[in-house]
């Protein structure tokens, strides 16, 4: 009896530490999209191939390139560190490129036609992803191995605890931003262009600001998904994680940044603990995958602008 | 300080809706520009300040001077940078955010922390209203808290000018009288207005100095007063004769026919 409840606790612990893994990434994922959703009223469908670059351009850095081990004989994670911030500055380079290259001349267009555009990125950059990486994993890299603690009632890897920190600084520091100058500066782009430019805002900067936080933040998902215990490295189907984020987007409703996280993360766990209890015969192996799906598609016949989605506040 | 000069805007390629308007705003001056709708004042504004191109307009002609420099093609945040700031008609706050946050929007271009701080200090004392208000979300407030808002956040940036395009529309006549009491108040600190409006009866008790116009062009200017006093002016826009709305030429057509008959 005791060694049965204590199975069930244990259960239970090791479900919500693997959906809280799973949701940081999404949630992580999702936050870049709102945020380029936002402010820039793009719809990105290329969000998968930002993560999936992002990864491969980390595994490019710390792997390949060697950087900066090949200068410097420093710490594991302290050389690690300095690949991935050193990535993560080419993965908003990336993004502020895309923005300006692609996404710019479509201003004014209608959000359809600019949905469309980059959906036709997404095939771009998932072809060079493909064709000149090849279809080999590339692994991060990462100083945490397999490495995990087992706290008695539950296992967590080094990979996770490392997630769940810098998941929770950069929802901070987000956070952080908005409140800052460019920031409010950000937010009034995103509500009202023209009355943002009356005030002297430079609407194009804004805008790139915008995609290099959301390619950073993307690069951050795509690594984390590409880690121990999810991955062996970075694979070209990385992109599929943004499809499952999609349901935590919409969840959150489209437009918040609060939204993304918590719709983020409870997406993650509900989709941990379908893969755990629910596993009766009758729902098949994978059932867990479309569990997102189903909790969006509940939450949106309740609430059609998701949960933290806009209630407008326009008073005319 | 400001100098309009034979202005053309044409909407789109096709759309021509300025058709050679001129006029100034000397320093420290409240310059009325009334007409109906449609006749092309907020084109006007929209040129002044730079924003023509979201609505994909274009000045073909003429130019916009101000503070002795070409701005006819100048960025719109370096033109707030120069000192024009513009009061959007329809006040165009950012009604998501707190009145706090719609001020610090306004300091955009204030890089200078203290500087900020002044004109922030500055506006409280203007607007006591505002003060009490500071962390509500802006779009929960009155129609004329949110004009006072609006001209608030304007003058976060310190102006030289400030354009305010129809700040008295949609409210009742004892927040025009309090708007009209702002206007003058912020030109008693120095900054010069050019004050949009379609009650004229407000804008020229104020103004120095009045611009009427119609169909994209200044059909009529003068003195404030002197403009209060015409007969034209009166009939068509203080309401002072009852009667449907003709066009403010063809009124002036039908007098002169009349007066060449008699
Ligand atoms: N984006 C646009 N494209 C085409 N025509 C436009 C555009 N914006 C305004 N117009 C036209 O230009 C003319 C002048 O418009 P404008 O808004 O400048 O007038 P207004 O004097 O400010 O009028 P109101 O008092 O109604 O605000 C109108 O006939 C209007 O239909
Ligand atoms: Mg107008």
């Amino acid at each position: 009896m005791e060694i049965l409840a204590q199975a069930e606790y244990s259960q239970l612990a090791g479900t919500i530490v693997s959906g809280l893994s799973l949701g940081t990434i999404y949630a992580l994922l999702a936050m870049g999209f709102v945020i380029i959703f936002k402010a820039t009223q793009v719809v990105n469908f290329a969000h998968g191939a930002l993560a999936t670059l992002g990864a491969f351009i980390t595994a490019g850095v710390a792997v390949e390139l060697n950087f900066p081990g090949r200068f410097l004989d420093l710490p594991p994670l302290l050389g690690w560190s300095i690949s991935v911030v050193t990535a993560l500055v080419l993965s908003a380079l990336m993004g502020i490129l895309l923005e300006r290259v692609f996404l710019r001349p479509m201003v004014g267009e209608d959000l359809f036609s600019v949905a469309i555009v980059t959906l036709g990125m997404n095939v771009i950059l998932m072809t060079i992803v493909t064709d000149y990486i090849g279809p080999d994993p590339r692994s991060m890299a990462d100083p945490w191995g397999d490495a995990s603690v087992d706290l008695g009632f539950v296992i967590i890897a080094h990979t996770e605890i490392a997630q769940f920190l810098v998941a929770a600084a950069l929802v901070v520091l987000v956070g952080v931003f908005f409140r800052s100058r460019t920031g409010i500066a950000m937010r009034a782009t995103a509500f009202d262009q023209e009355a943002a430019r009356a005030q002297g805002v430079n609407v194009g900067a804004i805008f790139a600001i915008a995609w290099a936080i959301g390619a950073v933040l993307a690069t951050v998902g795509g690594i984390f998904g590409s880690v121990y215990p999810r991955r062996i490295g970075v694979f070209p189907d990385t992109a599929f994680l943004v499809f499952r984020a999609f349901p935590a987007i919409i969840l959150g409703g489209l437009d918040s940044v609060k939204g993304a996280v918590v719709g983020g993360l409870s997406v993650g766990l509900a989709e941990a603990a379908a893969g755990s209890y629910l596993n009766h015969p009758l729902f098949g192996t994978g059932f867990s995958g479309i569990v997102p799906y189903l909790v969006m598609m509940i939450v949106l016949f309740i609430r059609p602008y998701g949960i933290f989605g806009t209630a407008e506040v326009r008073r005319v | 300080m400001l100098e309009v000069s034979n202005l053309e805007v044409v909407y789109k390629d096709v759309v021509l809706v300025l058709r050679g308007v001129s006029l100034e705003a000397p320093e420290r001056s409240i310059v009325a520009l009334l007409g109906a709708n449609g006749a092309g004042k907020t084109t006007t504004a929209r040129a002044i300040t730079g924003l023509l191109d979201v609505h994909e307009g274009d000045v073909t002609k003429g130019s916009i001077r101000f503070a002795g420099r070409d701005i006819t093609r100048m960025l719109p945040s370096e033109r707030v940078r120069m000192g024009i700031s513009q009061v959007m008609e329809g006040r165009r706050i950012f009604a998501e955010m707190t009145v706090d946050e719609n001020l610090a929007a306004g300091a955009y271009i204030n890089r200078d922390r203290n500087a900020s701080r002044k004109s922030y200090d500055r506006v409280m004392a203007l607007f006591p209203t505002l003060a009490d208000r500071r962390t509500q979300v802006a779009g929960y407030m009155s129609g004329g808290e949110q004009q006072v808002l609006a001209i608030a956040r304007a003058l976060m940036q310190s102006p030289k000018l400030v354009i305010l395009d129809e700040p008295s529309l949609g409210l009742a006549p004892r927040l025009v009288e309090l708007i009209a009491e702002v206007i003058v108040e912020i030109n008693r600190q120095g900054t010069a207005v050019l004050l949009i409006e379609q009650n004229a009866h407000m804008a020229l008790s104020i103004a120095n100095h009045g611009y009427v116009m119609e169909n994209g062009k200044v059909v009529m200017e003068g003195v404030a007063e002197k403009l209060l006093a015409d007969e034209d002016v009166q009939e068509f826009y203080l309401g002072l004769r009852a009667g449907e709305r003709k066009s403010f030429r063809e009124v002036k057509h039908y007098k002169r026919r009349k007066r060449w008959l008699s």
